[in-house]
């Protein structure tokens, strides 16, 4: 009975520690709102007409796209208190997959079913190494990421395969459709649809059910975690099961967007993704940030790069600005969380 | 909270600062209102910065602005894509671009084209009609260029023409079209003028992927497996780098070599006594120089009298590196 009461206990302080993460990540979500927004309104002011225009706002959106739902799958995996290092070269290969069934005549549907399984399996085979196998996230993703990106090299023979390899003119069509296509007369990418109603879904799945809040416990503290109850294993694998598929939808898009499935795609994408989860908010020490946090850091991202795109910065001096905004960012949360404490 | 935003408006003010100094390096006097987007290949290169170089250089000569963009390496299609409309949606006057994949470049080209700004392609062809000029080197004419000197190397080390003689070669990768262009045209040119008993080892053809420590090992291999090699190949600037480490460290000067490109190292090899070389020296500080000029007048309506312009290579040797005709190709800057 004491032992009962004991794990009662724990589940409800682990509870109510999860509660206190997410308003955290909200808080967070607003200070990177503004941040945001302060970012915006400053390309908006410099460069008036050019960046507000309705054509470089969308182009901001689908370039977007790639780094937000890359991130949403890292998000997961940093909430869970870990990371995912094979994301880039998940993506590489689930394109270069996705095209080599379409080009063996494999109707666009199931072609895309099973790229997004073969995603799944990916984030199967990362959990199992560090959950079962116990090998550290670091290391363990950091393996998959050769894994995967030698099997993409192998399968094209280190060579970039182009989509006039799908037999059908009408496949080829569809296909282009969901990376560059936009939706007659809106000129809004379908890709950005895709992105965003994933987003949705990714959130309320994070924040709202009961598989979410594990993940959470899981990220805050593992120990605590068990102890209440929670089957971790499960719970951690199934987010780097999120983080492989969501680099399988992320490898279709980009396959489709740049008529291509090139074997050394999305190399340091994984980077990028975590960069942007961290900016928007997401802690890299697990148990902290929502998908809200993620599409802000990545809309910042974004935002940066156009609007200095725009203003005719170069790209050398593009990377010292936003690795300093980096470092500066992860920098004031740690200030934070001093002052807190 | 304050002293938050204090760090976040003054990282903000230090991008403005940046961003504004770069608004304001127009020089003064010239079509202020020109600006051109250099969509360079690979930042850091050395190739890559002789044609940014060129770039400038015209750019600074016909006082307009020039905005250099650039990548990591060569997978970054997808961001080169997003430079490209960053590109149309600043308005670019002209748009001068180092397509990092003919193929996959092509619809996103196509689509910048008909934005109706003036696209000019330097180096790499684009797989579409839809682009305004092109400047690059033919690379077949550089293959055949290539296997003519090496023909000229072999007989002036006394070759016979009815003697076993073989020639190996290596590339960087074997599905690039520049690559593919050079051997055919080597090929071509050697199988109608070489003797018959000259060989060009085709079917052992390595592949370094621009690794130099391959292309040094690959050499040492070649170098142990035929006894009647008598002269190497280089198809890019790699492979030539691998080939002059690898005779150099075996000091085979019996060896007769064809490079491409121009690098220290090659240059310290041609100069080399004992040894017997020419490379193929491409023109790219003249893509990037009349690829901006070109861009430029584009931008003013006018349009170039061909469309696809041949730069054309130099065969670099000993006997004329340091004539001033090739030392303007090769030391531009100087």
């Amino acid at each position: 009975m004491m032992k009962f009461m004991k794990r009662a206990v724990k589940a409800d302080d682990g509870e109510v520690k999860v509660l206190s993460h997410i308003s955290a990540s909200g808080r967070k979500a607003l200070f990177s709102g503004v941040a945001l927004i302060l970012l915006f309104s400053f390309f908006a002011i410099t460069k008036k007409g050019l960046f507000l225009s309705t054509g470089n706002l969308i182009n901001i959106a689908q370039q977007v796209v790639t780094y937000a739902i890359i991130g949403y799958g890292l998000t997961f995996c940093l909430v869970s208190g870990g990371t995912d290092l094979s994301a880039g070269a998940s993506m590489a290969l689930s394109g270069i997959i996705v095209l080599t069934l379409l080009s063996m005549g494999i109707p666009w549907p199931i072609a895309f079913i099973a790229s997004l399984i073969f995603g799944i399996l990916m984030g199967i085979l990362n959990g199992f190494s560090i959950e079962v196998l116990g090998v550290v996230p670091f290391i363990a993703t950091l393996g998959t990421q050769w894994v995967f990106r030698g099997l993409a090299n192998v399968i094209v023979d280190g060579k970039p395969i182009y989509t006039n390899v799908i037999a059908s003119q009408s496949t080829q069509d569809i296909f282009y459709l969901f990376g560059a296509g936009k939706i007659g007369g809106t000129g809004l990418p379908y890709s950005v649809i895709i992105a965003l109603v994933y987003g949705i879904i990714l959130y309320f799945v994070l924040a709202k059910t009961r598989i979410g809040r594990e993940i959470y416990a899981c990220g805050s503290n593992l120990e605590a975690a068990k102890l209440s109850g929670i089957n971790t294993v499960r719970t951690r694998m199934f987010a780097y099961c999120v983080s492989g598929f969501s680099a399988a939808i992320c490898g279709i898009l980009v396959t489709s967007r740049i008529s291509s499935a090139q074997p050394m795609a999305g190399q340091g994408y994984e980077l990028e993704a975590i960069a942007a989860s961290v900016l928007g908010g997401v802690s890299n020490s697990g148990g902290e940030g929502t998908i809200i946090n993620t599409i802000i850091g990545a809309l910042m991202m974004g935002v940066l790069r156009n609007g200095l795109n725009l203003s005719g910065v170069n790209s050398f001096i593009q990377q010292v600005i936003i690795g300093f905004i980096l470092v500066g960012a992860v920098a004031l949360e740690v200030y934070r969380h001093k002052k807190q404490s | 909270m304050k002293k938050l935003l204090t760090v976040l408006l003054s990282g903000l003010l230090f991008i403005g600062l940046v961003g504004c100094s770069s608004n304001d390096e127009k020089p003064a006097g010239g079509d202020e209102e020109i600006t051109v987007y250099f969509l360079t290949k690979i930042l850091g290169n050395q190739y890559w910065s002789v044609v940014e170089e060129g770039a400038r250089a015209a750019a600074d000569e016909l006082g307009v602005k020039l905005v250099v963009t650039g990548l990591a390496n060569e997978a970054e299609v997808e961001k080169q894509v997003q430079q490209l409309q960053d590109a149309v949606s600043a308005q670019a006057s002209a748009i001068v671009i180092g397509p990092v994949d003919s193929t996959a470049m092509a619809n996103p080209v196509s689509d910048a084209f008909k934005s109706g700004i003036p696209i000019v392609a330097v180096d790499t062809m684009i797989n579409t009609d839809d682009f305004s000029a092109a400047l690059l080197t033919d690379n077949v004419a550089a293959g055949r260029d290539a296997a003519k000197s090496m023909i000229e190397l072999l007989e002036e080390k006394g070759v016979s023409k009815d003697e076993v003689a073989q020639v190996a070669m290596q590339i960087g990768n074997s599905g690039s079209q520049t690559i593919i262009d050079r051997l055919a045209g080597f090929n071509e040119y050697w199988d109608a003028n070489a003797p018959k008993t000259w060989e060009v080892l085709n079917k052992d053809v390595k592949v370094n992927d621009g690794d130099i420590t391959k292309a040094v090992n690959f050499t040492q291999d070649f170098l142990t497996t035929y006894p009647n090699l008598k002269g190497v190949f280089g198809a890019n600037n790699g492979s030539t780098v691998g080939f002059v480490t690898g005779l150099t460290e075996a000091n085979r000067q019996d060896i007769a070599m064809v490079g491409f490109d121009f690098s220290p190292e090659m240059e310290k090899f041609i100069r080399t006594d004992g040894f017997t070389a020419s490379t193929i020296v491409q023109k790219q500080y003249m893509m990037g120089y009349e690829g901006v000029k070109v861009a430029v007048e584009l931008a003013k309506g006018n349009k170039p009298a061909e469309k696809v312009i041949d730069t054309g290579v130099l065969v670099v040797r000993k006997n004329n590196i340091d004539n001033p005709e090739v030392q303007e190709i090769i030391n531009p800057t100087k």
